[in-house]
């Protein structure tokens, strides 16, 4: 008596072969160009409203309403470009895992992270029993905050930045930092073990990654001879640092990189979110729309990183004819894309390791890397 | 329902933290309370029992060869091997043989069934250290092996096929060539999956010297299967005492003598490709026949009692079963290799980070439901 | 002789506190009493002809007015099995422990206590019932493998008879 001969054949492989892939990427880099023309051209026609209305004349020179203005329009661009970046996220990890991400809601899925975002806000509140109340509702804003504020210095192009001024690069690392604040809160007050303990690494990882981190940049900084990003973003008109001062740019990018994974939390430095040991560590307790936030406040922290390396070394909004901001967005994108990759490929480190990796290669390396900048802009000078 | 508690640390000033029951680590309903010194864990106790259905008596109440979905149960990730003990129990104690191609048919369904549990290992381990690719490609393998033993048996993970007097059906048309395909394409990917963690240094970082198991410790504890191979305790049932048609076979059984997670790991890696080179053999000497030999319908043993041990994925699983002369057995116990792998937690586990808690208990790969019966 | 000295070595421990030994190439079963279980499994584990050192298995059974356990041992040296019978009556069964002598044990005693309410003097958690469980729960009443073991479902069923039987 034979069972029949459902799924017998060893084709549960992927959907298709060679050719149908070329020809997939092909078609999405068409489409990704074209998005990309329109895109520049509505930058275009943006910046030509902007600058001709009589509008801007008045906001312009009234210091409140220019600053709320620009708050305003710096706070949506993060929210919305989030849910894209989300949604992203999920698409290239379902590539990398053999798998094809959201489908269903939208077109190709791009509606499922406003779904989802609609989910969140009809969930029910809840605050853990006898957690520190004030901490715990605190605790998701105090870290988002931090975030979009470092996004006022984030220069898109020449005039497409929020408020640039002389000390930019000190700013956003000093903002940045806040986010631990943020994060340790979230692990106190949720009277939860696990949260504790993911909030207590996830600052000591922060606060000890913070040196390398702030080093690198410094060795741009000693090439460029300034500190404000608009400024370094200029001395890159000709060539992006990462080419120009290669020997030096090189290294100090890798250390960026590394870095700023472990300013954001990202695997493999993710143990303060490490999803199989702590559940969800410093956000566990949290649901609905606090969950959001903190969701929120690290995909957009994830893009001002990449944002920042992209000033920093690969020239900004430099590029020919397409708009500044669209370059700017466009190579940034590049980088959020490297970070999602390394976090799906690669495992995670345990505390020790990883702050032994810091103390021990990182800050020696990231010293040696500046001493060599320092040289090199005398040399360039 | 108690009311809530704020948070405190214990009197010595540690703190104590539950892992589970629920918690996306411990593979199934097992509580670890830990007491950590900040990162360090002072001290562990497994509970367990959250899981515990009374099997061994609910056996006692129905006819032998009732008792075989039951066995499913038990270790659900390697069922069939479960129902392999009972099976070979029960044949022991009727002294009923099994037909030579129901042998062979039984030896390629518990592989397969090696293979899958192992691919599960795979993909569990790697989350649990942080590669979540590493997941879904090892349940992407799995669905082709579950997709075979569905085409056979009807059933995706409780397969009751494995019956006392040998397995209820033939193989379907087509099933040995879908086998033989599966097997040679799995082997070839094999070094690509393998490579994604084995040669991935912080894969290897958190591993390796980690949990360290010694030879003497293995055998106190009663550890068999890859906890005991990895120690370097060569202890393969189906080498030392063989039971179906296992020592007609060829295969290498990997020993590795660290005692680490890491040995561990490339003990089950290198186990599936034995396992693949023993499904090989099978479907190339397999002879034809019956593939069941008849079993009374009310079936009464002789008074006495028999003792099965197998080779599962875990260790050694053995059935011990009484019979009094009745259609229903005396008793009935099964010892399973998670059990005794769960007893060693408190050794294994003091003086070791939070982290690695984790890595060990993956590299235990238990499985709660023959833990709990 | 099958197992060489170490027969001998057994039969010097038990002395007449061993009922019965069967001796041959696989391995030994033999019976003996509570009283002389300690003494034998320290022989059974480091004399050099024997050197189960591998505990497999501990297994009860209820037979009405007697539980008997036996311990299943394996020589990784020597690759030979054991069988250790133990007889006590079911009123009150207690038999020393033998978790110091082979450690994976440690979990079989707790089970068998948990199911059938044998006591094993000195036993780390001996004494302490609630402790002493392992699969049931720790306010569980009775032992359920018993024969006399009457389930009496008062309400809850997760917390087992609440009156004993």
């Amino acid at each position: 008596m034979t069972a029949g001969s459902a799924g017998l054949s060893p084709s549960a492989r992927g959907p298709s072969g060679g050719a149908g892939i070329a020809g997939r990427i092909a078609a999405g880099s068409v489409v990704a160009l074209i998005g990309l023309a329109l895109a520049s051209v509505g930058c275009n026609l943006v910046a030509r409203f902007v600058e001709g209305s009589p509008l801007t004349e008045v906001v312009g020179d009234h210091p409140l309403l220019n600053a709320l203005v620009k708050s305003f329009i710096v706070a949506n661009f993060v929210t919305l470009h989030v849910l894209f970046l989300i949604w992203w996220e999920r698409k290239f990890a379902g590539w990398i895992q053999a798998r094809l991400g959201p489908k269903h809601v939208g077109w190709n899925g791009l509606a499922q992270t406003v779904a989802d975002a609609v989910k969140l806000l009809v969930k029910e509140d809840i605050i853990p029993a006898k957690a520190d109340a004030r901490l715990f509702v605190i605790a998701p804003f105090l870290a988002f905050m931090p975030t979009l504020l470092t996004f006022m210095v984030l220069p898109f192009s020449a005039t497409w930045v929020g408020y640039d001024f002389g000390l930019a690069v000190l700013f956003a690392l000093a903002v940045s930092t806040n986010v631990s604040l943020g994060i340790l809160a979230a692990g106190w007050g949720a009277n939860n073990k696990y949260s504790l303990l993911g909030g207590a690494r996830a600052c000591a990882q922060v606060l000890a990654y913070e040196i390398p981190l702030a080093i690198s940049i410094l060795a741009v900084v000693a090439i460029s001879g300034s500190l404000s990003l608009v400024d370094i973003v200029e001395s890159q008109a000709r060539l992006w640092n990462i080419a120009a001062h290669a020997p030096v740019m090189i290294p100090a990018f890798a250390i960026f990189l590394i870095c700023a994974l472990a300013e954001l939390n990202r695997t493999p430095f993710d143990l303060p979110e490490a999803e199989s040991e702590l559940v969800s560590g410093f956000h566990t307790e949290y649901s609905g729309m606090r969950f959001a936030f903190f969701y929120l406040a690290e995909f957009a922290n994830n893009f001002f990183m990449a944002g920042l390396a992209v000033t920093l070394f690969f020239g900004g909004w430099h590029g020919p004819l397409l708009a500044g901001p669209v370059w700017f967005t466009a190579k940034t994108l590049v980088i959020v894309t490297l970070i999602m990759w390394i976090r799906w490929t690669v495992p995670r480190f345990r505390v020790d390791q990883m702050m032994g990796f810091c103390w021990k290669v990182l800050v020696p390396l990231s010293l040696v890397v500046f001493c060599a900048a320092a040289l090199w802009s005398v040399r360039v000078q | 329902m108690a009311e809530a508690q704020r948070m405190t640390a214990d009197a010595d000033g540690g703190m104590t933290v539950n892992l589970g029951p629920q918690h996306p680590s411990t593979h199934g309903v097992l509580r670890l309370m830990v007491q950590l010194d900040g990162e360090y864990v002072r001290s562990c106790e497994p509970v367990i029992g959250y899981l515990h259905r009374g099997l061994e008596k609910m056996f006692e109440a129905r006819p032998y060869r009732q008792l075989v979905p039951f066995t499913d149960r038990l270790d659900y990730l390697a069922s069939l091997n479960c129902n392999l003990a009972i099976s070979q129990a029960i044949e022991r104690l009727g002294s009923v043989s099994v037909p030579e191609r129901a042998q062979y048919i039984r030896v390629v369904l518990c592989e397969l069934n090696r293979l899958a549990s192992h691919l599960v290992f795979f993909g569990t381990y790697a989350q649990d250290i942080g590669a979540t690719t590493a997941f879904l490609y090892a349940f992407r393998e799995r669905e082709k092996i579950l997709d075979l033993l569905e085409a056979m048996t009807g059933a995706r993970l409780t397969y009751n096929w494995i019956r006392p007097g040998g397995v209820p059906a033939d193989f379907p048309d087509g099933f040995a060539e879908g086998v033989r395909a599966f097997v040679s394409a799995f082997v070839k990917e094999l070094p690509s999956y393998d490579n994604l963690l084995t040669n991935n240094p912080i894969f290897r970082m958190r591993t390796e010297g980690v949990g360290v198991v010694s030879r003497d410790a293995a055998i106190a504890f009663g550890a068999s299967g890859p906890m005991a191979r990895g120690s370097g305790l060569d202890f393969d049932l189906r080498k030392t005492e063989p039971y179906e048609i296992y020592e007609r076979l060829e295969f290498d059984v990997p020993v590795f003598n660290e005692g680490d997670c890491f040995a561990r790991y490339r003990v089950r890696m290198e186990e599936t490709v034995q396992s693949a080179r023993i499904i090989e053999q099978c479907l190339r000497d397999i002879p034809p026949g019956d593939t069941m030999t008849k079993m009374p319908k009310v079936f009464k043993p002789p008074v006495g009692d028999a003792y099965s041990r197998t080779e599962s994925p875990r260790g050694e699983l053995s059935v011990y079963m009484r019979s009094n002369g009745s259609p229903t057995p005396e008793r009935v116990h099964v010892r399973a290799p998670s059990f005794a792998h769960l007893s060693m937690l408190p050794c294994l586990l003091r003086g070791v980070k939070l982290a690695d808690v984790i890595a060990i208990l993956g590299s235990q790969d238990t499985v709660l439901g023959e833990v709990d019966r | 002789m099958a197992l060489g000295a170490g027969e001998d070595a057994l039969k010097t421990a038990g002395g007449d506190r061993i009922e019965s030994l069967v001796a041959d190439e696989s391995g030994v079963r033999l019976k003996v009493t509570p009283s002389a279980l300690r003494s034998v499994c320290f022989v059974l584990r480091d004399h050099v002809d024997l050197k189960f050192g591998y505990p497999a298995d501990l297994c009860a059974t209820d037979t009405g007015t007697e539980i008997h356990l036996w311990y299943r041992l394996w020589s990784p040296e020597h690759n030979r099995r054991a069988i250790l019978d133990v007889v006590v009556p079911s009123d009150s069964p207690s038999v020393p422990t033998v978790s110091d002598i082979w450690p994976g044990f440690d979990w079989f005693e707790r089970e068998c206590f948990d199911m059938f309410g044998v006591r094993f003097e000195g036993h780390p958690r001996d004494g302490d019932p609630a402790r002493m469980r392992i699969l049931l729960p720790e306010d569980w009443t009775g032992h359920p493998f018993r024969k006399d073991y009457k389930p009496v479902f008062s309400g809850d069923p997760l917390h087992g008879p609440q009156e004993t039987n």
